[in-house]
């Protein structure tokens, strides 16, 4: 599989860009909010947008090099870009959609190739529909089979999910798993949600105001965020400011307005002024009552504030009691299913953090 | 009724609208894809037959190709031609005038396709002038259809410029447009009724049968 390599810098109107990273594996996510240069940097990949500098490779070939002054022009990159509109030609047919792609086939091999895709991408029956009489998942399916077609080493998808609703998501989730694996093409997904990159990327690269803010393996960049930014993409929703007060045998002690916090590792000095981030989900509930608790965890003793409803899972605000009596709030993502009876605003429970999913992140002190 | 001034007048304007499709349409794009240093120059210069009165932009044309002009001396004496007085003269007066109407509305069509398509197509390894045919043209073509249709029918009543350079002579240059004047000038009310009404359906059959197209082929 050939590997991408890119360094950009571009300046579009105000917004500067300058993002480098090289693929691993074979699915890479890069991660932001809106207007953090996600597109552009595909979009730079691409070849429809041309950098001011860096250099852009595909395995061996070299597809932009400001100091060689080498641009390769779109239609010779062979890199496949489904846009986030999809971008179906209006005026062909779901069967001239993908045969446009495969421009110079032979007759009988690009028949072929159409009724190949169409088996694998199962959009038999639409083959004479044109893009505005078919539903959205299935325009977003002849998109990734237009640009798969050709065969290209890599394909570049701009929030490919972002206009599904979630069963039509979580088909093609497998879908484009299944197909990765059968075509063999390397994959770089722009997403602003964090749960699409972490179903499909094995490496993601978190960009904030057009720069990357960090970049590693998956499970890597979600157990060890790099600052408080980084965090808040993906998904911290605790950050909370708080002071070291202790240093000992790899445990740092955190005091938060009045609630004190362990937290697995050294480092940080006492009386350092700290951002404390807790994934909702890290945090477990347990009643009140249940005091068997064992191990290197946190446990709080918290009010439930407010709880809402989304799906299978719960969120719950959560007052921990600090020493004046209320202290922070404290948000946590429980499943439906198993959970403690009882889980009403008011209730008294004990909120379980791992010493390790509680990062730490000294802040820089305002003068 | 003589229908020589209606053949010369179909003769002038189908010349002219080849003419400013050749021309215009490359213009359109430009204008609609391209951004280039001189572009707010050109989209002005576009505007300006437009709103000029037609006879004095008769009269720079007559300035531009009349044979003491250099243009007109060259054409003279390489090729012993003239555009003045000749019915070349009247396509030149229709094109200058007719043009500008394609080229705004040629923009317009080209600049509602969303370039997404295009570079869709770009990334499906295809060349420029392939995605014009397959892309560009079949999304904008109903659009670049009205404005052949507005500049044949500007051609087919061109008037001020036509008979500032080309003249009014019958037979040769004078145009429907001009014959209806003429006849209205001599006080030959008859002539100038029939020929204006000769006039007006000819022009509304070639809208109906361009609109016609546009629709592909059902009425």
């Amino acid at each position: 599989m050939a590997r991408l390599s890119t360094s950009i810098q571009a300046q579009i109107g105000k917004f500067q860009l300058d993002v480098a990273f090289e693929m691993q594996g074979d699915t890479t996510a890069i991660l932001g909010a809106s207007g953090a240069g996600k597109t552009l940097t595909l979009r730079a990949i691409a070849g429809l947008l041309h950098p001011t500098g860096g250099r852009i490779t595909l395995g061996d070939r070299v597809m932009f090099d400001s100091t060689l002054r080498l641009s390769i022009p779109t239609r010779e990159r062979k890199i496949g870009y489904v846009f986030q509109d999809y971008a179906l030609f209006p005026h062909l047919t779901v069967a001239k959609n993908l045969a446009y792609a495969l421009h110079g086939w032979d007759k009988e091999q690009r028949a072929l190739r159409i009724q190949e895709l169409v088996d694998l991408l199962d959009l038999s029956g639409l083959e004479s529909r044109l893009p505005g009489e078919i539903s959205g998942g299935q325009q977003q399916r002849v998109a990734l089979g237009r640009a798969l077609a050709p065969g290209p080493d890599l394909i570049l998808l701009d929030e490919p999910f972002s206009a599904l609703d979630a069963p039509a998501r979580a088909l093609l989730t497998e879908q484009l798993q299944a197909l990765q694996a059968r075509l063999g093409f390397a994959m770089v997904l722009v997403t602003h949600d964090v749960s699409e990159a972490y179903a499909l990327a094995s490496q993601l690269v978190m960009l904030s105001e057009g720069r990357v803010i960090q970049q590693g393996p998956r499970e890597d960049v979600f157990h060890t965020p790099a600052s408080a930014e980084a965090a808040r993409l993906l998904g911290f929703r605790n950050l909370l400011p708080g002071r070291v007060v202790g240093n000992d045998g790899g445990t740092t002690t955190v005091d938060i307005q009045g609630v004190r916090v362990y937290s697995a590792g050294s480092g940080l000095s006492t009386g350092t002024l700290v951002l404390c981030g807790v994934h909702p989900q890290s945090i477990g509930l347990v009643p009140h009552e249940d005091a068997a608790l064992q191990g290197q965890a946190n446990v709080l003793p918290v009010t439930v504030a407010q709880r809402t409803n989304r799906g299978v899972q719960s969120d719950v605000a959560l007052a921990m009691d600090g020493h004046d009596g209320k202290g922070p709030l404290l948000h946590a993502t429980v499943h439906q299913f198993g959970l403690p009876a009882g889980l009403v605003p008011g209730a008294h429970y004990k909120a379980v953090i791992p010493q390790q999913a509680v990062h730490l992140w000294p802040v820089r002190e305002e003068r | 009724m003589d229908i020589t001034a209606l053949r010369l007048s179909l003769q002038i304007a189908s010349v002219s609208t080849v003419l400013a499709i050749i021309i215009g349409v490359p213009v359109a794009l430009l204008l609609a894809r391209v951004r280039f240093r001189g572009r707010a120059v050109i989209s002005a210069l576009v505007l300006v037959p437009m709103l000029l009165p037609p006879s004095v932009m008769g009269f720079y044309l007559l300035q531009l190709v009349g044979r003491q002009s250099i243009v007109g001396s060259a054409l003279e004496s390489v090729f012993g031609f003239s555009l003045v007085f000749h019915w070349s003269g009247a396509v030149l007066a229709a094109f200058v005038a007719s043009t500008p109407f394609l080229i705004r509305t040629a923009q317009a069509g080209f600049e509602s396709v969303d370039p997404r398509y295009e570079e869709a197509a770009r990334t499906l390894g295809r060349s420029e002038l392939a995605i014009f045919w397959t892309v560009t043209m079949p999304l904008a073509w109903k659009t670049l259809l009205a404005g052949v249709a507005l500049a044949l029918a500007r051609a087919m009543g061109e008037f001020g410029a036509t008979l500032m350079v080309a003249g009014n002579i019958p037979g040769r240059t004078q145009t429907m447009s001009i014959a209806i004047y003429d006849a209205v000038q001599a006080n030959r009310l008859n002539d100038a009724h029939v020929l204006a009404i000769a006039l007006t359906l000819v022009t509304l059959g070639l809208l109906v049968g361009v609109g016609t197209l546009a629709r592909g082929g059902k009425w």
